[in-house]
């Protein structure tokens, strides 16, 4: 990737946030984390990435709360967005496409090699 | 930028299968796990407490996580950080057995299904899988020991990261 693209990784996890933040910074990519829903939007309007990864069961706002204000916000709208979660029933992914997700990655199912392809292609698309 | 869903199920360890569908094609039917099966609740925890001992890491997965943080003190760091918050959810999960608290029951072992799975501890993510499906019909005696068969899984997976921190 030619371009530093900047990437919020949104996990309250601190092994699978360090995890993903080395995974993706291993592969050129600009990272900023956030540790709940609320750091995540503060983040997100203040440095506007190219690309949000959020979890979707976190402290204070949750994902899909965190999502719809990101939608809902004029400074934010356009920023791709893909959930990492995992919740897997039909109804949470169908929920979060009709939030306005790019993208809904079950975790159980993703290494860290997946999920740098996901963002690369992802950032590939958007620039 | 057009809206998609994936679900990414692995056709043998380490190798994943991308199936692009649309998230409203597809109904109302549970998304498969990670190993084809469908999502849905166990029926008979019983005798599925009973399963043949299995690696505590799946190498592959583990691999991958080894191969990105190839530096020493990071991979150090990193299980050092996946040990003691999950010994600390496992504290949780004992004592809201004993009650039971079926949503703290879920929630923590929700937490621990991630984290478990983003190191490959597969026994760990099957039973905190069950944890959390079944939070609400589990009877005290039954959650705490599905508790306990976390934490001696949870040693399991410490044991295999020693031996797998010593070789790389």
């Amino acid at each position: 990737m030619t371009t530093r693209n900047r990437v919020l990784l949104v996990e309250d996890d601190r092994f699978l946030r360090r995890a993903g933040e080395v995974a993706l910074r291993k592969a050129g990519i600009d990272v900023i984390t956030a540790v709940d829903g609320e750091d995540a939007l503060r983040i997100a309007r203040a440095e506007t990435p190219d690309l949000i990864l959020l979890d979707v069961v976190m402290p204070r706002l949750n994902g899909f709360e965190v999502l719809r204000a990101l939608k809902d916000d004029p400074a934010t709208r356009r920023i791709d967005v893909i959930m990492l979660s995992n919740l897997r029933q039909e109804a949470d992914v169908a929920a979060a496409m009709a939030a306005g997700a790019r993208d809904y990655l079950v975790k159980a199912n993703l290494s860290l090699s997946a999920l740098t392809e996901a963002v690369g292609k992802a950032l590939g698309e958007a620039v | 930028m057009k809206a998609r869903c994936r679900a990414y199920v692995p056709v043998e360890p380490g190798k994943m299968t991308l199936h692009a569908e649309s998230a409203h094609s597809r109904g109302t039917r549970p998304v498969h796990d990670a190993r084809g099966r469908r999502d849905r609740p166990h029926r008979r925890d019983r005798s599925r407490s009973r399963h043949q001992p299995t690696a505590a890491l799946d190498p592959t997965a583990f691999g991958t996580f080894a191969a990105i943080g190839d530096d020493a003190a990071l991979l150090h760091e990193s299980i050092a950080t996946f040990t003691s918050d999950a010994a600390e959810r496992i504290a949780s999960l004992r004592t809201a057995a004993a009650t039971p608290n079926a949503e703290v029951l879920r929630t923590v072992a929700h937490t621990l299904r991630g984290s478990s799975s983003g190191l490959g501890a597969a026994s760990m993510v099957e039973l905190c899988q069950r944890l959390e499906t079944r939070a609400s019909v589990l009877s005290a005696p039954e959650a705490v020991r599905l508790v306990a068969e976390l934490e001696r899984e949870l040693a399991r997976v410490r044991e295999a990261l020693s031996e797998r921190q010593h070789t790389s």
